[in-house]
């Protein structure tokens, strides 16, 4: 599995992609802490060209429950 | 501003990849770090740490970054190792009062006015861990001012008279700056200035903060990024010396070859008052050292007409060090202006407002900096003010004396182009003052030993605070020279290093360099017979010395063979303290020996 936002995922956790699937989250993930979540909000809002409320930064508790606020954010991970 | 919006996110995300990148070539072993920083923040700074990062590594460094526990600075301070692994070459303090006094703060505007004067204790106590920080680190060190407080809630009482926020904030700034002041070495980064740049209301992140206790938007780090790589620039890289300028359009509005004196802007009113606050900048520059001179095609007697009769001026003719005006191509002129200054082009900023000039000059001179004059006249002072090549970070008494120094020079050479060599070094009446250095001339030296380039032994680099390591050591000894002549005093110019072994009677000549305001002297003889004379004094009896050839240190190419050394292996070369030549006839050297 990989798209945009793993591609984004592992170079900011640096981890190799395919370590990452729709469960990964800061439970399973030590690299993932709250400064990485930090990096992680800004990586996306940069690459992806959107802004997130404070509650969705919340409910990111993990990738795939993050690809679904991107993608109702009309965003798209296709791999160009 | 869609652009705009666009260019800052494109610099927000460059800035980040360029440290990733640089992270991973460090951890891959490609590259090899060589400058190493530790960060301290009462909030969250690891955001800040690819701006610092990124900003610094562009400059030239190969930075590595170690962040310090949140809200911990009391203990780095008083401890800094245990929050910094490792060697240690700068320490960045960052802090506001939101975390640092946030009882107190608290307390202050939900109506308690002794919380202040808790305040001013902590404050105090914070300026004393500062001090003994500075003590027990070497390295440079950066701490910022307190920022403007993010929090509004109580803003209809924010500058209430002596119960507001406001009152607070201004009450503790101007305590901490009074608590700055006090101490040396202490270099300060303007975070409420740096707020107010940029305007409060678009520098917060309010998602950022309550969820990772992190104030800030990406673009307002890249902002303190970029302040903070000023800092080093100002502490590391080489200051340009001299604001070499075109007349016409650049000085003043209008050509005063077709206009005449009367019909060039200059004066009250849009666009001579923008001329007037430009003369005014660079007449500020000239204060702190930086000469100024003129590059013009023009006829001569036009512009010195301007100089001398125009009362819009400034600038006057006595603040010009040198001038090349006629019609001969700038990138020609401006060597000659170098060498009227006897400083190398690389020490040139040029100002023009004719694209064309800028980009020959760009062409034939490249290490020249070339500055165009912005179009809009309005927009010039602001442009202008934004110049970072003469940060500097210490204005030292040297500095100030130094632009007119160098028009005494080119007196100087008037003088010299009329006479023989020897008659000239006869009739300056040159005297050498022979000393060791107080605590007060220690900035001075570290200055020399960091800028002279071109009659430099060893050309061996060291900061303040290595220099003031060897001012304590006894095994060596730092001499001195301070010259006059007839024309007037060039101040502290010379520095020699000595590193003693007094059992085996040798020493050893690690530093030796002269300031190239007195080069063509002789005075290098009368500074190594002045040595040589302590030496034999102390009981020693041999000198070592090293010549390290670099690019630009030619001039002191002969020195060693010139003195009495001979060459021992490759560049290793020894004399007998005997054989060391006395002090040429036409100087008289004094000593002052502590």
């Amino acid at each position: 599995m990989s798209d945009l936002l793993v591609q984004l995922f592992a170079e900011i956790l640096e981890l190799p992609e395919e370590d990452f699937s729709d469960d990964t989250a800061p439970e399973n993930t030590p690299k993932w802490d709250s400064l990485a979540s930090m990096s992680l909000v800004s990586g996306m809002e940069d690459r992806f060209d959107v802004e997130f409320s404070t509650m969705e930064i919340m409910k990111m508790r993990n990738l795939g429950i993050t690809r679904k606020i991107l993608t109702q954010k009309g965003v798209s991970f296709e791999a160009e | 501003m869609a652009l705009v919006a666009n260019a800052d996110k494109r610099a927000v995300s460059e800035a980040k990849s360029a440290w990733r990148a640089h992270q991973k070539a460090v951890k891959s072993g490609e590259v090899k770090t060589n400058y190493s920083i530790g960060l301290a923040g009462s909030f969250t700074v690891e955001s800040l740490e690819p701006f610092i990062g990124s900003t610094i590594l562009a400059s030239g460094f190969k930075p590595t970054i170690k962040i310090a526990a949140y809200n911990q600075l009391f203990q780095v301070c008083l401890n800094h190792t245990n929050h910094f692994s490792g060697k240690l070459d700068c320490i960045i303090i960052i802090w506001r009062i939101e975390e640092l006094l946030a009882n107190e703060f608290k307390d202050f505007i939900s109506g308690k006015p002794e919380a202040l004067q808790k305040a001013k204790d902590t404050l105090a106590e914070f300026s004393a861990a500062i001090s003994s920080l500075r003590e027990s680190f070497k390295g440079f060190l950066i701490v910022s001012t307190p920022p403007y407080p993010q929090d509004t809630t109580t803003f209809v009482n924010w500058n209430n008279s002596s119960t507001g926020a406001a009152f607070f904030f201004k009450t503790l700034s101007l305590k901490w700056a009074e608590l700055l002041a006090a101490k040396e070495q202490v270099y300060i980064l303007d975070l409420d200035l740096l707020q107010r740049i940029s305007g409060m209301d678009s520098i917060f992140d309010a998602r950022k903060w309550y969820l990772y206790k992190q104030p800030y938007k990406d673009l307002f780090l890249l902002q303190l990024g970029l302040a903070i790589s000023r800092l080093f620039n100002a502490r590391y890289m080489v200051p340009k010396k001299c604001l070499v300028m075109d007349c016409d359009n650049t000085l003043w509005g209008g050509i005063v070859g077709e206009d005449g004196l009367e019909g060039i802007q200059l004066g009250q009113g849009f666009p001579g008052s923008v001329f007037q606050d430009i003369q005014q900048m660079a007449l500020n520059w000239r204060e702190q050292g930086i000469s100024l001179a003129l590059l013009s095609k023009n006829n001569e007697g036009d512009v010195k007409q301007v100089f001398l009769n125009h009362d819009g001026m400034i600038l006057k003719w006595q603040h010009i060090s040198a001038w090349q005006i006629n019609w001969q191509p700038k990138h020609e002129n401006i060597k000659e202006i170098a060498k009227d200054l006897n400083i190398g082009v690389d020490s040139l900023v040029f100002l023009d407002d004719n694209p064309y000039e800028i980009a020959q000059m760009q062409e034939y001179c490249p290490k020249v900096t070339s500055i165009q004059v912005p179009e809009d006249p309005a927009f010039y002072p602001a442009m202008l003010a934004g110049i970072t090549c003469f940060d500097k970070l210490e204005t030292t008494t040297e500095d100030l004396k130094r632009a007119s120094m160098m028009q005494a020079e080119q007196d100087r050479e008037q003088v010299r182009n009329s006479m023989s060599s020897q008659t000239f070094l006869e009739s300056l009446d040159l005297r050498v003052t022979f000393f060791t250095p107080q605590q007060q001339h220690i900035e001075r030296v570290a200055q020399l030993i960091n800028k002279t380039n071109q009659f430099n032994l060893t050309t061996v680099r060291r900061n303040s605070e290595e220099v003031q390591a060897i001012f304590a050591d006894t095994s060596y000894r730092i001499y001195c020279i301070q010259i006059d002549d007839r024309f007037g005093e060039y101040g502290l110019t010379g520095v020699a290093i000595i590193k003693l072994d007094i059992a085996k009677k040798v020493s050893h000549l690690d530093t030796f360099l002269l300031s190239c305001r007195v080069l063509g002297r002789g005075v290098e003889g009368a500074f190594i017979s002045a040595i040589a004379k302590d030496m034999d004094s102390l009981g020693i009896t041999s000198m070592k010395g090293s010549f390290i050839a670099t690019k630009k240190n030619s001039p002191a190419k002969s020195f060693l063979p010139d003195h009495g050394f001979t060459l021992q292996k490759s560049t290793n070369w020894l004399a007998t303290i005997a054989d060391i030549p006395p002090t040429p006839e036409y100087i008289t050297i004094k000593a002052l020996l502590g």
